[in-house]
This record gives C-alpha cells, sequence and structure tokens, in this order.
C-alpha cells in the first residue's frame, strides 16, 4: 500500500486534470481546495481498475471537506456550508 | 504620426500576396453562415450590426490580429459583439469555454443544471434485476470489474447515454467489457442479435 502523504486536518488542492477514462475525481471539485477529514483506508486504484490493470498499490483514500462557497461562485446558502468528496491521494497535493 | 489601426494595411510594407484559392472548412463556414444570420442580413433578428463585428475584429491587439486565422478573428470578434450587446456575458462564455476546453464527460454531472429530482421508488423489471445480477455475478468471478463495467457506461456518446434508461446502459457496458475482455466477440455478439431480430 502507498503510505498515507497526508493526515486530517491538512490542507489540501485537487488537481485541476483532465485525463480520460474513469476517474472518480468529480469535474466540479477538480482545483478546489479543502481539508482531510478522514483516511478512509486504501484501496486498488479505480482507475487502473478500469483499464483492466490491477491497480496496486492500493491507493489511499481521503474524505476531504471543502466549503460550499469555495465550490460553486453563486453559492447562496450559508457561508459554513461544507461538502465531502472522497478522493484517491493521487488527485491531491499540499495546499 | 497619426495611429494607424493595425489591421489597416494598404500601402504597408508586407509579404507577397498569394492569390490561392483554398476550400473552406466546416467551421469556417458555419462561423460565415452564423456571423451573417446574427447581423440580420437573412431577414433574421438582428443582434449586432456588421460594422460593430467589423471593430471588433480590428480592435483585436496585432499580437491576436497577426497570429489568427481569418475566421478566427471572426468568432471572437462575434462573441465579443454578444458580450457587449448583453446577449451572453463574458463569465457565461468563459465558463462554457472551459467545459469545452476541460473536457468534462457527459455523465460528469455534478452542480450541472438540471431537472428537479423526483425521489420516487420503483419496482424493478425481471431483465433488469438479471442484468444486476449478472454484472455484479461476473465481477465476483473475477471475469470483470465494476470500474470497467463504469468505464463502459461513461464511454458511452452523450446521445446515447441520455436516450437510455439506467439498466439500458448497464446491458451495453457490460456487452462492451465482456467484449474487451475477450469473453465474447463483436462477431457472435452481432450474429447473435442478429437471430434474434
Amino acid at each position: 500500500m502507498s503510505e498515507a502523504r497526508f493526515k486530517p486536518g491538512e490542507r489540501v488542492k485537487v488537481l485541476k486534470a483532465y485525463p480520460p477514462g474513469h476517474i472518480r475525481t468529480p469535474h466540479y471539485i477538480r482545483g478546489c481546495v479543502g481539508e482531510v477529514e478522514r483516511i478512509c483506508g486504501a484501496f486498488p486504484n479505480p482507475e487502473e481498475l478500469a483499464q483492466m490493470r490491477d491497480g496496486l498499490p492500493p491507493q489511499p483514500l481521503y474524505r476531504v471537506r471543502f466549503l460550499q462557497k469555495n465550490i460553486w461562485p453563486d453559492y447562496a446558502g450559508s457561508p459554513s456550508d461544507v461538502l465531502e468528496v472522497e478522493i484517491y491521494q493521487h488527485w491531491l497535493e499540499p495546499a | 504620426m497619426i495611429g494607424r489601426r493595425h489591421h489597416d494595411m494598404g500601402g504597408q510594407p508586407g509579404a507577397k500576396v498569394e492569390p490561392l484559392e483554398h476550400d473552406y472548412a466546416d467551421w469556417e463556414r458555419r462561423i460565415d453562415a452564423m456571423a451573417v444570420l446574427l447581423w440580420g442580413q437573412k431577414g433574421t433578428r438582428k443582434l449586432f450590426s456588421v460594422d460593430e463585428h467589423r471593430n471588433a475584429i480590428e480592435s483585436l491587439p496585432p499580437a491576436a490580429y497577426d497570429s489568427m486565422a481569418y475566421y478566427e478573428k471572426w468568432i471572437v470578434a462575434l462573441s465579443q459583439c454578444m458580450v457587449q450587446r448583453g446577449v451572453v456575458t463574458g463569465e457565461e462564455l468563459a465558463r462554457k469555454m472551459q467545459d469545452v476546453l476541460f473536457m468534462r464527460q457527459h455523465h460528469d454531472m455534478g452542480g450541472r443544471p438540471a431537472g428537479k429530482v423526483e425521489p420516487t421508488e420503483h419496482d424493478y423489471e425481471e431483465w433488469e434485476r438479471r442484468v444486476d445480477a449478472l454484472s455484479v455475478l461476473l465481477g465476483s468471478r473475477k471475469i470483470l470489474t465494476v470500474d470497467e463495467r463504469r468505464r463502459a457506461i461513461e464511454s458511452l456518446p452523450p446521445d446515447a447515454y441520455d436516450a437510455m434508461s439506467y439498466y439500458e446502459r448497464w446491458t451495453a457496458a457490460l456487452a462492451q467489457t465482456l467484449i474487451q475482455r475477450g469473453v465474447i466477440t463483436v462477431e457472435e455478439l452481432a450474429r447473435k442479435m442478429n437471430e434474434r431480430s
């Protein structure tokens, strides 16, 4: 298993990348900055599994918490509203 | 010297003009047609004038003017006119262009405008249960993975994706992954489907 690079509470930025294939990182969250809420474990990389490879070593998966107002420019709800997205480690960099 | 606008090149030193004819590409024809229609010259609703359009072309920064093809200037100027006239906003345009540049896959709809979601339960049809069961069992037998099926679903052309029901997509994806894995061939599938038609 790949070592977990981030700890809960750390700020991370989602890669603003647009590779082809089966991608588990939603389009709308790419490029956004959030905070690691928890480490969910490690799992074979689904992007690799989708290409008929083994997806090993398992990639750490994080639940990352974002402020809604940082995602949607016209967000009209409370400024403290959050959205949590589960994102694999290879999509994250330190922020 | 009184400022000559960059586009106004008459009498200026320039490279030899090669009077070559060339066929127009589809995108060039389309921009030309769109512009003429938006000028209101075919009895269409006029959104801006041909002169506004020309002015927008002539207002391009010299470096941009020189680096763009003829119809690239037209399309940039056309969008500029629409922004100036308030037909679209600059922000809307930038967002839409991002969608194209940063290829959003059609299925990846989070945050997009969509109709109201109606949270109603419904019974599954027999064939839907069967497709679900088969797909999951083929996964547990390691014949294919759920991720391959998802990829196949997400690779459906947008019009097919929209036209199909949920389990129709699963069925199409199942066939596609079985072909990729070499469990069945395209020809075998085509022949069997033909026998049933």
